[in-house]
């Protein structure tokens, strides 16, 4: 399944523009951001004085209190650093199931959600990576220098394509080796990893990321609207289960669904990341103005 | 409980193979159907032969019987059951529904009677019982069968809606014998069959009852009913205006009306005559209650033009107080005499006012369209019509045998054209030639001595060879002269004294006076030539000209142009037995539609598809997804 064509509309990014990517934890050794950092660094803003060490720079010796005091203290200043905002999106053959057409599958809302995601950031300067992935991380596109740019990151988007099963293991561990240096990290998927995919994410909040799981589901998802002798085929792996569905039978497979999301918000709250369940029924407008502020200031107004 | 649109039969028939593929599509519908989900973790594993065996049975058989039902319900709609009615009970019925011309006319109230009748051919229609066959005859004065028998109503009440007058008198004998026939038909062989006890039938009138022709004859049916409309209400009508060309004076028409008073008093009239749209004058006409009166005037004309009598009566009916008739050119016909004068040859022309006489001196001036009169010898044998008179040896065209003395005709073929009406055709002059005729001649008269009058007959020519010369004193004061010259101007050309007429009159049968006529010189034929059939009995000429158009009608003797397009209002009234009811019958009213049931079959059929699609159908579906939908917005329930 190929990505929808057009993923935002004009108005929608007029309204986007304001809002902003926000962060929880504070990362060091950054500078040039809009969102000012409880670690000290480069900046114009007198934060603390420290004893000088070794190996300090002299430029940030208090001389004046040297003088008086004849003690060497270091200045220290609020750093404002630029954060990378990395987007994770799943490719996997899961994702294009659900909804009437291609447009109203789980890939398409991703997708769009992404390009918004992206726009978001790219307003403010920030520098967005966009990484698709499935069970391997695929080739990534860095986006930054503005609203200028959002045009060709729409158009990579618009370029990806569903292939391959859920796994997480393989690609976080790619994905922790391609980006060492931590930052805002939003997975986008419906985290549906027959191996189970806790452990590998845990990998990236433990590395220092600030960890954004966006479970994105159809409503087919959770409430199948089939009844009666059903031959079901894993989107995935082609495996069949026949089964017949009536009513005793969907609910106790709603309530095992439920049991797994809740599983995954669970973990994800253990492990410091945040959990957002989105329905693609919901309008994007909605998770953005509305969701995921609601959460832990992912995004908000400037 | 009768069915009126389907038999039982068909109505089974119909059932079966739809309930078959409704329940086709019902286990097929319920069949194991292929989905593609995102994953197969949260499915419920239940054992597989539980699954396999589930598809094969019926998991909603109460769907199932609904539907069932609801096709039968609707199947039943259609056939339209009647509760109360059976074929054991069914009659035929036989709706005669006036359309004659005084349908056209209104009552005293000014309602039209075709509406009238319309009226009451519906109530009697919706009064039938459903199980009863009608048919529906439109009388006038050539009763049709316009709907066979059938049940189904609705035909029934769209013919009768559509019925229209026709401009002929109504026949009521001809259209109860119809009726009869058509009972008597149907009971022993045609239509559907019926119970053995069924009813002989009833017929039913429509009608004011005015007619002509034949009264009914008593018996004839063994139910009548007569549903009666109001009286037609309408003062007076032309019955018919013809004008007759004078054989006597060239362009001289005899020109004769005849009105009626339909009404209850005598009533003076003024009749108006136009030729040509240009009033010529008028006359009043005083016509006694109910009866007929005639005028007659004599117009001259050279030009053709239409003559139109208008008849200033302001009554109910304006169609008949009109007619128009053509009046054509005078026609003539040419004859070029050749060695004879105006003064010698003018008696024996006196009796043919469409002769137009020309007396040439030299052969040259002759026309070919004209008959060639040779007296006194002469002759080119280049004319294609000729009568010679004595021609000489070298210029007969009949090889000329002698010359004898006068002697008694001995032979005399009356039956030729030439010697119709002549009794005493001893013409012989002193001197006579006599004849040798060729084989195909004609041999009108023979002496002692041969044939003395020869008449030749080829494909494109035509001639008269006299042995004696009709000018020669002796002969020309005879009486039988002048006729023999005539025959034989009326042999050449058939149109010479052929007595025109143009005439406007009601549609119906036409009878013309053809005494003199054999069948070849007979012709009836419409103004687009298409050929009229005719009877040609008792030396007249009958035929049946029903349809609004002009009729050309040509014998030996008349030529006729007729334009039947005048309506014919019938005088005579029926007056029925005691034994014929009368109205509408009440007794069927309550048996007839007051119990319709399709309508209600319909709508509980589909209540029934209705409640089985919400109950099975896609309807529960929906209304799971609406609150499913609900569920995702609410906060409780999303995860």
């Amino acid at each position: 399944m190929h990505a929808p064509a057009t993923l935002l509309s004009a108005e929608a990014l007029e309204r986007l523009e304001r809002l902003t990517i926000r962060w929880t934890q504070s990362f060091q050794g950054r500078i040039g951001g809009d969102i000012v950092s409880r670690y000290p660094g480069v900046g114009h803003e007198f934060l603390d004085h420290r004893n000088f060490q070794r190996g300090d720079d002299l430029r940030a010796v208090n001389w004046r209190a040297y003088m008086r005091l004849e003690r060497m203290f270091l200045k220290l200043f609020r750093s404002e650093p630029r954060i990378p905002v990395r987007i994770l999106i799943d490719t996997s053959e899961s994702m294009a199931v659900g909804g009437e057409d291609a447009s109203d599958s789980k890939f398409a809302y991703a997708c769009r959600l992404a390009a918004s995601l992206c726009y978001v950031g790219l307003v403010r300067l920030e520098t967005i990576v966009l990484q698709p992935f499935a069970d391997t991380l695929s080739d990534s596109f860095r986006a930054h220098g503005g609203r200028l740019r959002y045009g060709q990151a729409a158009e990579y988007i618009s370029n990806l394509e569903t292939g391959g099963g859920t796994a997480f293991q393989r690609p976080v561990r790619d994905y922790l080796m391609k980006f060492p240096v931590p930052g805002i990290t939003f997975v986008l998927s419906d985290f549906l990893d027959s191996a189970g995919g806790n452990l590998p994410l845990d990998h990236l909040v433990n590395e220092g990321h600030e960890v954004h799981l966006l479970q994105i589901a159809s409503p087919s998802d959770r409430e199948p609207p089939w009844r009666g002798d059903l031959e079901l085929f894993d989107a995935e792996t082609d495996s069949v289960l026949q089964v017949s569905l009536d009513d005793r039978s969907a609910r106790e497979y709603r309530d095992s669904y439920d049991e797994f999301c809740r599983s995954l918000e669970r973990h994800a709250k253990r492990s410091g990341a945040q959990y957002l369940h989105l329905s693609t029924a919901e309008p994007i407008e909605s998770v953005l103005f509305q969701e995921l502020p609601a959460t832990r200031h992912a995004t908000g107004p400037q | 409980m009768g069915l009126l649109n389907l038999a039982l039969a068909q109505l089974v028939g119909i059932f079966a193979p739809i309930a078959g593929l409704l329940v086709a599509l019902y286990f097929y519908d319920r069949s194991r159907r292929r989905v593609l989900v995102s994953t197969l973790r949260f499915w419920p594993k239940r054992p597989a032969p539980a699954t396999r065996q589930r598809h094969k049975r019926i998991q909603h058989p109460l769907s199932l019987i609904l539907q069932l039902i609801a096709l039968g319900l609707l199947l039943l709609a259609i056939a339209d059951p009647r509760p109360g009615t059976s074929d054991a009970t069914a009659q035929r019925r036989v709706i005669v529904l006036d359309t004659s011309a005084s349908m056209a006319l209104a009552d005293g109230n000014g309602v039209n009677l075709m509406d009238q009748a319309k009226t009451l051919a519906l109530a009697y229609i919706s009064s039938l019982p459903a199980g009863d066959q009608a048919m529906l005859i439109e009388a006038d004065g050539s009763p049709m069968v316009r709907v066979p028998f059938t049940r189904d109503r609705q035909l029934l009440r769209d013919s009768v809606s559509t019925a229209e007058p026709s401009l002929t008198p109504l026949d009521i004998g001809a259209a109860f014998d119809l009726a009869d026939g058509t009972l008597r038909l149907a009971l022993n062989s045609g239509g559907e069959p019926l119970a053995d006890n069924a009813g002989a039938g009833e017929t039913v009138y429509i009608g004011p009852g005015r007619f002509d022709g034949e009264p009914v004859r008593a018996g004839v049916l063994p139910s009548v009913r007569y549903l009666q409309t109001e009286a037609p209400s309408d003062s007076l009508g032309i019955l018919s205006l013809e004008a007759s060309a004078d054989l006597a004076e060239r362009g001289k028409w005899n020109v004769a009306l005849e009105a009626r008073n339909y009404g209850s008093e005598t009533t003076t009239a003024r009749i108006d005559f136009f030729f040509s749209d240009r009033l010529l004058g008028h006359r009043n006409l005083s016509i006694a209650e109910g009866g007929d009166e005639s005028l007659q005037f004599t117009l001259r004309s050279q030009h053709p033009g239409r003559l139109r009598a208008q008849l200033a009566a302001d009554d109910a009916y304006p169609q008949n107080n009109v007619a128009t008739v053509a009046i054509p050119a005078p026609d003539r016909t040419r004859v070029q005499i050749h060695g004879a004068s105006e003064r010698e040859f003018g008696p024996l022309l006196a009796a043919g006012a469409r002769i137009e006489a020309d007396y040439v001196e030299s052969p040259e001036d002759l026309t070919p369209d004209a008959i060639h009169v040779w007296a006194r010898g002469g002759g080119t044998g280049s004319s294609s019509r000729a009568i010679y008179l004595a021609p000489p040896g070298t210029q007969s065209p009949i090889a000329e045998a002698a010359s004898a003395r006068r002697s008694a005709v001995s032979e005399w073929s009356a039956s030729h054209q030439l010697a119709k009406g002549i009794r005493d055709p001893d013409l012989i002059p002193d001197r006579v030639r006599v004849f040798t005729p060729s084989p195909g001649d004609d041999v009108i008269a023979s002496t002692a001595d041969g044939p003395v009058i020869v008449a030749r007959s080829d494909d494109d020519k035509r001639l008269v060879a006299l042995g004696f010369d009709l000018t020669d004193p002796s002969v020309r004061d005879r009486l039988s002269a002048p006729m023999l010259f005539a025959n034989a101007v009326s042999w050449l050309d058939s149109a010479a004294f052929r007595a025109e007429a143009v005439a406007a009159r009601g549609p119906g049968a036409v009878t013309i006076e053809a005494p003199n006529s054999a069948p070849h010189q007979i012709s009836v034929r419409t103004a687009s030539g298409a050929k009229v059939p005719w009877v040609l009995s008792d030396g007249k000429v009958r035929f049946y000209g029903d349809q609004r158009d002009t009729y050309r009608a040509t014998t030996a003797d008349h030529d006729l142009t007729l334009i039947l397009q005048q309506p014919q209002i019938p005088s005579a009234s029926w007056e029925p037995s005691e034994s014929v009811l009368r109205g509408v019958p009440s007794r069927l009213a309550g048996m007839g539609e007051s119990w319709i049931l399709w309508p209600w079959l319909a709508a509980l059929g589909a209540l029934i598809l209705l409640y089985d699609w919400i109950r099975f159908g896609r309807g529960r579906r929906l209304t799971a997804e609406t609150v499913q939908a609900a569920s995702q917005h609410a906060p409780e329930g999303r995860l």
